[in-house]
């Protein structure tokens, strides 16, 4: 168990490592990526909130992150159901559809996307990114629900329904608490991959709706401050609350037990 | 419940997710496969012809070098989180709940930072007077700095570190959901840990260890800002090259094919990857049951 | 182009799925301007010059922001034919391909009159663009480091060669619009040409193995040279100045021959606001606006009434100057853009 502790610790620290140079950057006062050598500065955190770009960016992007990992689970999972559950025709063309989203290089998606939002009137609204992150992040979502439905055994399911739950209640009393973890876990996955998307984003989005990481990476186009730093530092601060405040509202050890 | 809504009651299931696909997905891809059979020049894509010029030109030794590269680095990384995000999943599905949940968030945390400022932080740790040359010089232990970026190192130690959490993920669901009675029955029957593990644990993980891997590394085989940032041009990856083909040369066409002949590659290898592990399961479960 | 319109409308079918009602895109009041999300955007949104274009022509513009002209030009393309943007603003090799896939209209001389003061140089293609400002392909080198090692500092394009230097450089790829007239300078300096292309691969494939990285952002070359993991780079004049005025002791050189940059500007063929897309065009060549390039970025006006004063005003160039630029044949560098890339992907990028 020692082992495994100070393992943990190492891989820990791997994790990390980057984010705490990002994070100790970010007090450069410094107009590069520098690291501060005497002086810290708050100078870029000014910056970030001068900049009303990057606040609105944010909210757009965690909206959108939200409205996709509730989408792309709650989806995910009864596609899930269907694939593990039931033999059909079509079954392996299915799993293969919902894999192959993330396989295509973001360029040829993002471009082919956008001429195909403009054609059908959806460039630049919400919805169009909506749809675009939810086929992204879905399939990544269902291997996980996926893996946990199989070892759910189905006799649970047959028994219920043998003693009178319909095919839906047996689904949603039985199978959906055993899996939560997973379906969960499937949700923070496409969650994170939402909130970060921006090779496929930065082609297809409009003017409307620039997401954070776009906005990032177009702002360090032919120039370079730590403002983004400053950003990414609070966007860390911003989630270790969330967990914290979930932790007291007593959320955590519900969810892992 | 009848026959006939048996029949249809998969296909209801799959309703939602399927047509979004076909919305966020299918539909604009058909145009880039179309537009992968049609002819360029620098006037752009000439509809008016139909040609496999794209492929045939995939077939020069120089893309299937690059294919190759992709796979292999791809195959390294999916391995190595493999391997180190095991023990970590062991270790963070027995903790309790609030460290359970904080730990998680570590692992988490290179996705709450832009994939770009991310790459910015690998350079002052990995450059070649970054943090870890330097702690490598004080040490005495290198004169010339060891090079771990603008090459394939940099690559997989910045992918292992972005894609880490999707092999931990599935892997940590999977092993806190095991019933302990399982561990406890086996350990009552005489079973050692080591034997517990290797007839319990490991055969119940292994889908879940498996579903992670898989998407681990198809996120390998499609992933760009990462080797363009830490790689560079030198370590030059399908996905780089569709974007310079796509974008610098406009090259429609062949980049889609590039696309389509990634795409297909991937997917066939992760349904036989899936028939192999199939059967070993089998064998495993088999045994286990022994 | 029928087949077009089948997939339009299958498309169109399929959209039913989602309910949300097309963009609706204000008629006449708005103009789009596609080009970069940094200093442009930074320009337009935080200095307040997009309310300022507002009060002076009635339009509300809105920038469409993307990090490359390669993505910039990309994204007009995309829209052809049904276009949402109505100005693009980038580099000219990018918007030369743009040109070439016919997704500009020709600028109206009577509705843009700002045309009237610009040098001759400005005119792209018959007037389907207009060089705003330009920039020259310049050097920046390691004060410091040079000193420390006693090394001559660098002053032509041939001290790029220097055996010293191996190990040391930055240089953009082919790719990038710099590394497109540094290969040409490379072809030029070595008896060859545009057309003739080879020299320069053979003096990239000398160079390659003492290049720490091919770089093609401001940002990574600013990382990079403030990490000292190299001493000589390649790229804009006025990124060494702004890396420099950053805190990094960088020197910045314009070796000759001296090849300029241009940045340029042009209306959308069938433009949703052609009006509003003449009077933006007539805007961005304009002396405020291209007075503040000069003095903030050290941008090089090609409007001709334009003074440029300030800390910057030195680095402009003058018109004599300007007169001894070096013509690039735009025509073969088109023509030939794919292959060189291609084959600097296959020979040179590789080499380490």
């Amino acid at each position: 168990m020692i082992w495994l502790r100070l393992f943990n610790l190492l891989m820990a620290v791997f994790m990390l490592a980057p984010l705490v140079l990002i994070l100790w950057m970010s007090f450069t006062p410094f107009e590069m990526f520098r690291l501060p050598t005497d002086t810290l500065s708050l100078r870029w955190y000014r910056e970030a909130f001068n900049y009303p770009g990057f606040l609105n960016a944010f909210f757009l992007s965690a909206r959108l992150a939200l409205v996709t990992a509730l989408a792309a689970s709650v989806m995910a999972f009864l596609a899930a159901y269907a694939l593990v559950r039931f033999r059909f025709p079509g079954r392996r063309f299915f799993e293969a559809l919902f894999l192959a989203p993330l396989l295509v290089p973001g360029v040829v998606l993002g471009i082919a996307l956008l001429q195909y939002v403009n054609a059908i009137g959806l460039y630049n609204t919400f919805w169009a990114l909506v749809l675009a992150h939810v086929a992204i992040v879905t399939p990544f979502a269902l291997r996980s629900i996926q893996a946990q439905i199989r070892a759910v055994p189905e006799d649970l399911e047959w028994a219920a329904m043998n003693l009178g739950a319909s095919r839906l209640q047996a689904m949603l009393r039985i199978t959906v608490p055993l899996t939560a973890r997973a379906v969960l876990a499937g949700f923070v996955l496409a969650f994170i991959i939402s909130f970060a998307e921006v090779t496929v984003t930065i082609f297809m989005t409009g003017p409307a709706y620039p997401t954070l990481p776009v906005r990032i990476y177009n702002y360090l186009s032919d120039q370079v401050d730590p403002t983004v730093a400053a950003i990414s530092a609070m966007l860390i601060v911003l989630s270790l609350a969330l967990v914290l405040l979930l932790d007291r509202l007593g959320g955590l050890r519900t969810l892992a037990k | 419940m009848n026959a006939g809504a048996r029949r249809w009651l998969p296909f209801l299931l799959l309703l939602p997710l399927t047509a979004v696909l076909c919305v966020g997905f299918l539909l604009p891809l058909i145009q880039s496969v179309e537009n992968s059979f049609h002819g360029f020049s620098p006037r752009g894509i000439d509809r008016s012809t139909w040609t496999l010029a794209a492929y045939t030109k995939l077939f020069d030794p120089f893309y299937a070098g690059v294919f190759g590269r992709t796979l292999r680095i791809s195959l390294i990384i999916s391995a190595i989180t493999a391997v180190l995000a095991y023990p970590v999943a062991l270790y963070v599905a027995q903790l309790r709940g609030r460290a359970q949940a904080f730990l998680l968030l570590v692992y988490m945390s290179p996705w709450l930072i832009n994939v770009v400022v991310k790459a910015f932080g690998w350079t002052l740790l990995l450059g070649p007077r970054g943090t870890i040359n330097t702690i490598l010089r004080t040490l005495g232990l290198t004169d010339a700095p060891v090079p771990l970026m603008f090459n394939e190192t940099g690559v997989i130690i910045g992918l292992i570190h972005g894609h880490f959490i999707f092999v931990l993920l599935p892997l940590w669901a999977a092993l806190a959901g095991i019933d302990p009675n399982l561990r406890w029955a086996a350990g009552n029957l005489g079973a050692r840990p080591w034997e517990i593990f290797r007839r319990v644990t490991l055969p119940l993980s292994l889908p879940a260890l498996m579903a992670g891997v898989i998407i681990n590394f198809t996120m390998n085989m499609a992933a760009f800002a990462t080797p363009a940032l830490l790689g560079g041009t030198r370590v030059q990856v399908v996905s780089f090259l569709a974007y310079e083909v796509n974008l610098v040369d406009l090259n429609w066409p062949l980049g889609a094919a590039m696309s389509m002949v990634l795409l297909v590659a991937t997917l066939v290898l992760v349904v036989l990857s899936q028939r192999i592990v199939a059967s070993g399961r089998r064998r495993v479960m088999f045994e286990g049951a022994r | 182009m029928r087949k077009d319109r089948i997939v339009s409308s299958l498309a169109a079918a399929a959209a039913l799925l989602a309910l949300a009602p097309s963009a609706a895109l204000a008629q006449g009041k708005e103009v789009h301007l596609l080009s970069w999300g940094g200093t442009i955007q930074t320009m337009l949104e935080k200095e307040g010059w997009a309310d300022r274009f507002k009060k002076e022509t009635g339009y509300t513009l809105t920038l469409v922001p993307k990090a490359t002209s390669s993505e910039i030009i990309a994204t007009a393309i995309a829209q052809k034919g049904k276009p949402q943007v109505d100005v693009v603003l980038c580099d000219m090799v990018a918007y030369l391909q743009g040109v070439e896939q016919g997704i500009f209209a020709t600028l109206d001389r009577a509705k843009v009159p700002n045309l009237a003061k610009m040098v001759d140089l400005a005119w792209v293609k018959d007037g389907k663009g207009v060089m705003t400002y330009v920039d020259v392909v310049g050097m920046m080198y390691q004060e410091d480091v040079f000193k420390r090692k006693g090394w001559a500092p660098p002053k032509s394009w041939a001290d790029i060669m220097r055996p010293e230097l191996k190990g040391q450089l930055l240089i953009p790829p082919v790719s990038n619009t710099y590394g497109v007239y540094f290969l040409i300078e490379l072809a030029r300096m070595n008896g060859g040409s545009e057309k003739n292309i080879d020299p320069g691969f053979e003096a990239l494939k000398k160079l390659a193995p003492g290049v720490v990285d091919w770089t093609t952002t401001f940002a990574k070359i600013g990382t990079l040279m403030q990490g000292e993991a190299a001493s000589l780079a390649v790229f804009g004049y006025t990124s060494g100045f702004e890396i420099r005025k950053r805190g990094t002791p960088v020197m910045p050189l314009v070796p000759v021959p001296t090849y300029m940059s241009p940045t340029v500007a042009g209306a959308m063929a069938g433009s949703p606001n052609p009006e509003g897309a003449s009077a933006l065009v007539n805007w961005l060549i304009s002396e405020p606006v291209l007075a503040y390039r000069g003095e903030r970025f050290g941008n090089t006006p090609m409007n001709r009434e334009v003074k440029v004063t300030g800390e910057n005003a030195e680095r402009v160039l003058t018109g004599d100057q300007l007169k001894t630029l070096v013509n690039v044949d735009y025509d073969t560098v088109l023509a030939k853009r794919a292959e060189w890339n291609d084959r600097f992907n296959r020979e040179i990028a590789t080499v380490r």
